[in-house]
């Protein structure tokens, strides 16, 4: 009972429904956790898990429409129920959220120290003191978060970068020294070495004023990293829960496996990556039985007949597997497995034909003063079914370079050569070259949702890409049905409209109507990181097969290290519009440029000295 | 964003709204010379239609001159600001209008007062209670007066206020002060009506853009008190397209105002440029046309400064292109 007494947070049988167009649908189902007094959890879920409700609704911060029932206790008060007026005093001072995108997070037609300042004045310490005491303070609690220039107080937020705004948004949330934190992706939208600096100023601000934090995340590594457990949710119900460092090395639950097993590994190149079979369940699916039975290989018929709530295993361990005590063993050597999945080493033959030859590009926008320099004297070449990677960050380049190769962008300077064309030309260009040049270079988008025409159904939209084929004097177009196999789609799909279809289906739509054309080289710009870990595995498998099968050349535009390992037998490291680093994919094991180890330190791992390290150095 | 910045932006956008004037001018001097009538005889006024009076307006007027040289003519005379006389009474168009302007000018600042003052809350309020009854009743509302006609509005007002309950007057201008105020304020909300609907919709789709913001979410977590959410958060970032709003109701009440004026018998610019229009006195509809033209280009002007004072991310270099 000792225990009890540090208890922060208790969530009991949580369910959060919403009421539209006479249904109700349960988004969360029944989810129990907790929280002690100086710890950290994290709740771990692909979309659609409800992690992002459950915490709102502890503030009741739910948009309208939903509801949450159940138990939540904050402090001993029931933040499920509460009035609006005691809620008032539960946000801010018991507890407080920092949000994903530090683009939209704070007002944007504030001043920075205001939205510190404004939430100060709500204490009456800092009512009480004079003007420049207040200002001072607000200098304080910024240098807390790493902001040491004091000008940064008087700037607008759009005016910072996105990791100088998470750090506004971390210490605006911490001005009325809450006794919970709550993260909700608090890092996605950052680049990875941001993404390492705000984690670790996170952990220690933590840790230092003893604060309990909730982090919520889709990746598995940096909740085992920055946590001290976690929960797993899959389709709003909760899944299993433990200490980050065994729940790491042995799940007890076949979506935690599967999960962690579709995650790439950085240091070597799978033959396959595992994959979850089938896709993420829309919300109206059925509410007895297990939640992930329809996906899971060790499913059996009572899981679909029995609804199995996260139940205690021992050692502070809990799963909501029905057949947990029965298949331990199995999940265990099926971890063994991952662990040490087949390897394959890159291929790719350098004596191929060179498709694709730049020397000495750039690329500039605007003239005189004001101009910004996207590329900077880049040299690339891409041989006849070679697997290129361009790395970096965003505001590095790449996918400007990627537009430069399908002529949606100009190049300013420099040689570039596409199956022969001379592309600097650009509209100077006869007609017949511009159809080879569209013809044998393809694109596949970042964001799937934006990329296909919503009103379109899948067929036309495929059948559009092949009469562009044809015009371009093809003569092996290939139907909608042949395009909808080579992605893995049933032929069912041409009916449907791309609202209807999840991101991963979209994807594979995207990659069929570029492929639609029989191009040589098709240019993904990050096409999976905006897809859900399970369904990135998939795609990633797809477009190594499509390879294997076609010849086809990739350009694949990345920021993700173990992405690139997977699909890339060279690799071209980007920074600031030049390229830092070039060579086979092996230079990831041995990189020469410090920019490269930089970024390959920043990816996630497991293990919390991926976090520790720095911090300690910061304390010093 | 520097004075000086934001200064030269003011005199490149002046100089483009002179260009555009002159333009402008050139049509619509165009259009009157094509409307069907001679010219002449209209000049004739009352005078009998005899060779010799019909030469003297002729010469009077260089009508006989071709008409690129009678648009220059009547062009270099408008630049100093003489727009020529009325045909009719004979009184400068310029003064005609100095004497017109002052009322069309405080119906329009009325108008623009109770549109704002009652479409923002009320905007606000539908957008804050979405979906819920307040809403309906606001956007209903709003559907019925932008669907009725100012005038019909007016003569409901005068049958109602003026007529029945005789609270206050319904015809003319008044005698300045609060007696002007008293016969502007049926004429203002009569042409508020369409107004309002428009400022309501606006207010009503930005407050509910900005209500679903992360940084809404965001503040009301960490403990941001209601009233500064609801100014300094949802409101201040409603202001742009609010502001947009504004300005096309003020364009509209220029317009708007000919229909108004009508009605009420206000000695306005829009009942001027009707009675010029109806007496064919060609000068005064080109001087008073001008004027609109030009107070539209100003209201525009000022939209876009006003942007830039509540945005802080809308540069001038963005804005001037």
């Amino acid at each position: 009972m000792t225990e009890h007494a540090t208890r922060l947070l208790d969530v009991a049988g949580l369910t959060i429904g919403l009421r539209a167009g006479g249904e109700e649908r349960v988004l969360v189902d029944g989810v129990d956790l907790h929280l002690d007094l100086g710890e950290t959890i994290g709740i771990v879920g692909e979309s659609g898990s409800g992690k992002s409700l459950s915490v709102r609704s502890l503030l009741q911060l739910l948009p309208a429409g939903f509801t949450a029932t159940g138990a939540a206790q904050l402090s001993g008060v029931n933040v499920l129920t509460a009035s609006e007026r005691d809620m008032r005093r539960v946000r801010g001072r018991q507890a407080s959220m920092i949000l994903q995108d530090p683009f939209t997070m704070l007002n944007p037609l504030m001043r920075v120290g205001r939205h510190l300042e404004e939430v100060l004045r709500e204490k009456p310490q800092y009512r009480a003191m004079s003007k420049p005491e207040r200002a001072a303070e607000v200098l304080r609690r910024l240098e807390e978060v790493g902001i040491t220039d004091p000008s940064v107080a008087r700037r607008y937020p759009f005016q910072l970068s996105g990791g100088m705004r998470q750090r506004v948004g971390i210490a605006a949330t911490l001005a009325t020294d809450p006794a919970l934190i709550i993260a909700d992706e608090p890092t996605t939208a950052l680049d990875a070495v941001t993404q390492q600096e705000i984690l670790e100023l996170l952990i220690s601000i933590q840790r230092q004023r003893h604060m309990s934090m909730i982090m919520i995340t889709h990746d598995l590594r940096v909740a085992f990293a920055a946590c001290d457990r976690v929960y797993v949710m899959y389709a709003g119900a909760m899944m299993e829960a433990g200490p980050s460092d065994e729940l790491s090395r042995s799940p007890r639950h076949p979506y935690t496996l599967g999960l962690l097993a579709s995650e790439p590994p950085l240091d070597r190149r799978l033959a396959r990556l595992p994959v979850i079979k089938g896709e993420l369940p829309s919300v109206r699916a059925r509410e007895v039985g297990c939640r992930f039975a329809d996906r899971c290989e060790w499913a059996v018929p009572a899981c679909s007949e029995e609804t199995v709530r996260l139940a205690p295993i021992g050692d502070d361990r809990a799963s909501a597997c029905l057949r947990v005590d029965e298949i331990g063993s199995d999940l265990a050597a099926r971890f063994e497995t991952v662990e040490h999945g087949a390897e394959e080493p890159a291929l790719q033959d350098l004596s191929a034909p060179v498709i694709v030859s730049l020397d000495g590009v750039s690329k500039q926008y605007g003239h005189g003063s004001g101009a910004v320099t996207a590329l900077a004297d880049v040299s690339l070449t891409i041989r006849q079914g070679q697997a290129v990677a361009l790395v970096g960050e965003s505001g590095s380049g790449k996918t400007t370079l990627g537009r430069c190769l399908v002529g949606l962008e100009s190049v300013t300077q420099g040689a570039a050569e596409v199956f022969g064309i001379d592309i600097t030309q650009g509209s100077r260009l006869p007609r017949t070259d511009v159809r080879a040049w569209r013809s044998k270079v393809q694109y596949v988008f970042q964001d799937p949702y934006s990329s296909l025409n919503p009103r379109m159904t899948i067929g036309q939209t495929l059948a559009e890409a092949g009469r562009q084929a044809a015009l371009f004097g093809d003569t092996r177009v290939l139907s909608v049905e042949e395009v909808l196999e080579r992605v893995g789609l049933r032929p069912q799909y041409a009916a449907r409209r791309p609202s209807a279809l999840s991101g991963g289906e979209r994807q594979r739509v995207a990659i069929g109507r570029a492929l639609a054309l029989n191009p040589e080289l098709l240019i993904c710009d990050e096409p999976v990181s905006a897809l859900d870990v399970s369904v990135q595995a998939q795609v990633l498998n797809l477009l190594n097969d499509i390879r294997r099968e076609t010849g086809i050349a990739l350009l694949f535009i990345t920021h993700d290290l173990a992405v690139v390992r997977q699909v890339a037998d060279t690799v071209y490291v980007l920074e600031k519009g030049r390229v830092v680093e070039t060579g086979s994919a092996e230079i990831l094991d041995s990189p020469t440029s410090g920019y490269t180890k930089q970024l390959l330190e920043a990816v996630p791992r497991t293990s919390s000295d991926w976090l520790g390290k720095r911090s300690q150095m910061g304390k010093s | 964003m520097t004075l000086r910045s934001t200064l030269r932006y003011v005199l490149g956008r002046l100089a483009g709204a002179a260009v555009l004037l002159v333009v402008y001018s050139f049509g619509i001097y165009s259009l009157l010379a094509l409307a069907p009538g001679d010219p002449v005889r209209l000049l004739l006024g009352n005078l009998p239609a005899t060779p010799e009076t019909m030469d003297a307006i002729r010469a009077r007027y260089n009508l006989d001159d071709p008409f690129f040289v009678q648009y220059w003519n009547w062009l270099t005379d408008a630049l100093h600001l003489d727009l020529g006389q009325s045909v009719l009474t004979g009184q400068d168009v310029s003064s005609a209008i100095m004497e017109r302007a002052g009322v069309t000018v405080q119906l329009g600042l009325l108008t623009f007062l109770i549109t704002m003052g009652l479409g923002i809350p009320l905007g606000m309020l539908a957008g804050l209670r979405r979906g819920r009854f307040a809403d309906r009743l606001v956007s209903q509302l709003a559907m019925f007066s932008v669907s009725a006609p100012s005038f019909a509005v007016g003569i409901l007002l005068i049958i109602v206020f003026a007529g029945q309950l005789n609270w206050l007057p319904s015809i003319g201008a008044g005698e300045g002060g609060a007696d002007r105020f008293r016969h502007l304020v049926l004429p203002a909300v009569a042409l508020s009506t369409a107004t309002i609907a428009l400022v309501v919709r606006y207010t009503r789709t930005a407050v509910i853009e900005v209500a679903g913001q992360d940084y809404i979410i965001a503040a009301r977590a960490r403990g941001v008190k209601p009233s500064r959410l609801l100014f300094n958060y949802v409101l201040r970032n409603s202001l742009v397209p609010v502001i947009t709003a504004a300005g096309v109701v003020l364009s509209f009440v220029m317009v708007g105002a000919v229909v108004v004026e009508a009605t009420f018998a206000l000695p306005g610019l829009g009942s001027l440029l009707v009675s010029a229009v109806q007496q064919k006195d060609l000068p005064i509809v080109q001087g008073v046309t001008l004027v609109i033209a030009a107070t539209v280009f100003l209201i525009n002007l000022v939209t876009d400064l006003a942007y830039l004072a509540v945005d802080p991310r809308i540069a001038v270099d963005g804005a001037s292109r």
